[in-house]
């Protein structure tokens, strides 16, 4: 047997041992969750427009004090009368503030009045409680979305995973409810290592998902329940169940007021394994009907054919991630009211995943001192 | 530099080799070809991604009252076909005299005096195939005969073919709720061809509930994720005990094939009959369902108690606890799980803003383990709003979650 020398045996084996660290331990599955705590929390449709208002719950879920720095950002249109163009473009005007919440401590407030700091709310009231600090009410018209990220006594970003959230959207007068999940991501134990930039490289915080999935009713078909059991007009045209998505990119930048831009590809499956697709592009925040997106007719039940749906939504080439949620409206007939469950999506994979071939690394840059 | 030659040349180039197959065909790899999880750290429990089991907990049909649920199930994968096996729930309870559908954990129960409500868990299966990245729905009173690609479906529709050009079928059938009224649970579990359970995490799904009225626009939803429990790549032994977390024991001598049911579930609420905004009058129903199950012996279920701890926590920083013990499924309005049931005692409950004096709160539920019995606990929580309608405004959300169990569940199959 030749005796193993010079570089050719140590080589062979160092890459059978760099393959074999790679095949146990890459996989990435990015940790945004709607179920566990985080150190960044998300809520992405936050509204005080169009007669709805939202009130947010945040609560600590740590057995310390945990303070948090929260933003605002306000998406409606530059001139709200008008539809989106190059020419009226959203505001991504930010506002920010501080709270703090002691061990296990859940707190709430309403959007369009924020939450003053009054040590003398009676006993039961709304705003009852040790108020987290003082947070400051939107404007109306008030349309975009709310991020809090974990931080020090010093405002320095902290991974300590203790956040958790959840939105309540009302419409005023005799309207409807819904709630949905904030979405949480996970600190690693780099969080912060490069101070106001935060990274979302699955080292100091966790990536967004490389796709985003909608489990949807084709837009505008028929409710099957409300035509089954309750009064449903005349014709398939009644009691129609539409889709309003919300999408806001994870990259944002509040230092230089610059909001992320993520291009989509949607890819629609319906019950007959039958594919349709289309695209947009989201800057700073969407928030459509199905049918408003790209070529809208896709989702429509004259296209898909099929009840309901599955849309894979995937930010394309080097745009970042994307987070979102969903509204489903199902009304009666023509001029009743709706009724309307907002709900989380769906995720797979991660957008930074060197193993898949993604180096994406999307970057939320906090307002400096 | 210098000219490989010979055997230490050709050892090299086998490592690599060797090491390319590797990462193809390591748990690792393929999790990422498949987008799933690689081992039990980075598999999760939850109501946002695919999974190998899906457990929708609350699902209700009362034609009579204008409710039902619309059920959809998807296989979010991209391989040609799915097998899924399920399991409805029905924990309607029946009259001891006349077998009428009761609620055993509410008094009065329905039954006349003198009869006992008899709580029931009574299992209904089906099975069936679903194709490529393809999602079905289906209402719970009326289930679904032939699925949309059934090569016996009535109606004409197109279905794709496979890279053969062989047309792809669904197989299976679903059927409706076992009882109208019913409220229970439904459990999907992936498996293959002859329903052994298999690891590829492609199920995902959901629910919603629709109640409505013969005036127009009386019409109410909610709707919630299925939640979702990933196997673990390389752990599944094959047989019909399904090892949710724990250590290896006699019945699971891998350990943990799917993730363990978490340590604590949090619920973020409202206390019941807080003004929200000042305004909107808020309950909220906490329903629970047990995560070990035993489909071989449904009695088992029944005699099964687990006790519920909780701890309550306002916007004051104040801490309140109570505890509870349920069986095989759990639906309470919240200020009911430490009074009695019904309104009249509610202010007394630590769940109500009467006694807590804040509107929000968080409140940890844990679920206590017996011997080595992990005994967890999954759930939802609905809120019920009174919007100014002659009908409640409801909305359902997931439970949150934190930690691992020490010890494992287990769900028997047949």
């Amino acid at each position: 047997m030749s005796k193993l020398t010079g570089r050719a045996f140590p080589f062979g084996l160092g890459a059978l041992v760099v393959a074999t660290v790679l095949a146990l331990g890459v996989t990435a599955q990015a940790d945004v969750t709607t179920e566990e705590s985080g150190s960044i929390l998300v809520w992405p449709k936050v509204m005080n427009a169009g007669g709805r208002d939202t009130v947010i719950q945040l609560a600590n879920t740590g057995n310390t004090l945990v303070h948090a720095h929260c933003y605002y950002t306000n998406a409606q249109l530059l001139n709200p009368e008008a539809p989106p163009s190059p020419f009226n473009p959203p505001l991504w005007q930010e506002v920010d503030f501080f709270v703090w919440l002691t061990r296990q401590q859940p707190t709430h407030w309403t959007v369009s009045t924020g939450r003053p700091f009054s040590p003398l709310d009676p006993f039961g009231a709304d705003n009852a409680g040790i108020d987290p600090g003082f947070i400051p009410p939107v404007p109306e018209n008030f349309v975009g979305d709310l991020v809090c990220v974990e931080v020090d006594a010093e405002g320095a970003p902290v991974s300590g995973n203790k956040l958790k959230g959840e939105a309540t959207l009302f419409f005023e007068g005799d309207g409807d409810v819904s709630k949905y999940s904030a979405i949480a991501i996970l600190g690693g134990p780099n969080a912060g290592a490069t101070g106001t930039q935060l990274q979302l490289d699955n080292d100091q915080y966790n990536s967004c998902p490389n796709v985003l999935m909608l489990n949807h009713f084709a837009n505008g078909a028929p409710d099957p329940v409300v035509q089954a059991l309750g009064n449903c007009g005349d014709g398939n045209e009644a009691c129609p169940i539409t889709t309003e998505l919300t999408l806001v990119p994870c990259q944002r930048d509040y230092e230089n007021q610059i909001p992320g831009t993520v291009n989509v590809f949607f890819e629609i499956f319906n019950e007959f394994e039958n594919r349709f697709s289309t695209t947009t592009s989201v800057t700073c925040w969407l928030n459509e009907d199905l049918e408003d997106i790209g070529s809208g007719n896709v989702f429509t039940p004259s296209v898909l054919g099929s009840l309901t749906a599955l849309t894979r939504i995937e930010p394309q080439g080097s745009s970042g991630g994307l987070l979102g949620v969903a509204e489903e409206f199902h009304a009666g007939p023509p001029e009743s009211r709706a009724s309307i469950a907002a709900f989380n999506l769906f995720i797979e994979g991660s957008r930074f995943d060197p193993g898949a071939g993604r180096d994406i690394i999307d970057r939320i840059v906090l307002v400096g001192e | 530099m210098r000219t490989m030659k010979g055997i230490p040349w050709r050892m090299s180039l086998v490592g690599m080799i060797a090491g390319a197959i590797l990462v193809v065909m390591a748990p690792g790899a393929q999790a990422q070809l498949t987008g799933t999880c690689s081992d039990e750290n980075n598999c999760r429990i939850g109501t946002d991604r695919p999974a190998s089991i899906v457990i929708y907990p609350r699902l209700v049909t009362d034609t009579s009252s204008g409710v039902d649920t619309v059920v959809t199930l998807v296989n979010a994968g991209e391989r040609r076909s799915i097998d899924a096996l399920c399991f409805y729930v029905n924990t309607n309870g029946h009259c001891s005299n006349n077998n009428a559908i009761c609620n055993p954990s509410e008094s009065p129960t329905g039954c006349v005096t003198g009869a006992t409500c008899v709580p029931g868990w009574i299992e209904t299966d089906f099975r069936l195939t679903l194709t490529k990245r393809q999602p079905i729905s289906w209402r719970l009173s009326e289930g679904a005969q032939f699925l949309p690609c059934d090569a016996n479906n009535p109606e004409p529709e197109s279905c794709r073919t496979d890279d053969q050009g062989n047309p792809i079928f669904n197989s299976g059938s679903i059927p409706p709720a076992p009882e109208d009224p019913f409220i229970g649970e439904l459990k999907c579990i992936q498996v293959d061809e002859a329903d052994v359970p298999v690891e590829f995490n492609e199920l995902m799904g959901t629910a919603t509930i629709v109640s409505t009225g013969t005036a127009p626009g009386d019409i109410d939803v909610n709707k919630t994720n299925a939640i979702g429990i990933q196997a673990i790549p390389g752990r599944l032994d094959e047989n019909e005990i399904l090892c949710l977390g724990g250590e290896p024991n006699d019945d699971c001598p891998n350990g943990a094939e799917y993730v363990g049911c978490p340590q604590t579930l949090i619920m973020d609420h409202y206390f019941d009959n807080a003004l929200v905004r000042g305004e909107e009058e808020v309950t909220s129903r906490l329903t629970l369902v047990p995560c070990s199950q035993n489909f071989q012996n449904s009695s088992a279920n029944l005699a099964t108690r687990t006790t519920i701890q909780f701890l309550v926590y306002n916007e004051f920083e104040q801490r309140f606890s109570t505890s509870m013990r349920i069986a095989c499924f759990e639906d309470r309005q919240i200020s009911d799980i430490d009074t009695r049931f019904g309104d009249s005692d509610d202010s007394a409950s630590i769940f109500n803003v009467g006694v807590q004096g804040t509107v929000s709160g968080q409140s940890r539920i844990r679920a206590v383990s017996v011997g080595d019995e992990g005994r967890g606990v999954l759930g939802q929580i609905t809120e019920f709003y009174d919007c100014g309608l002659d009908r409640p405004c409801t909305t359902a959300s997931n439970l949150k979650t934190q930690g691992r169990r020490q010890f494992g569940d287990e769900i028997i199959l047949r």
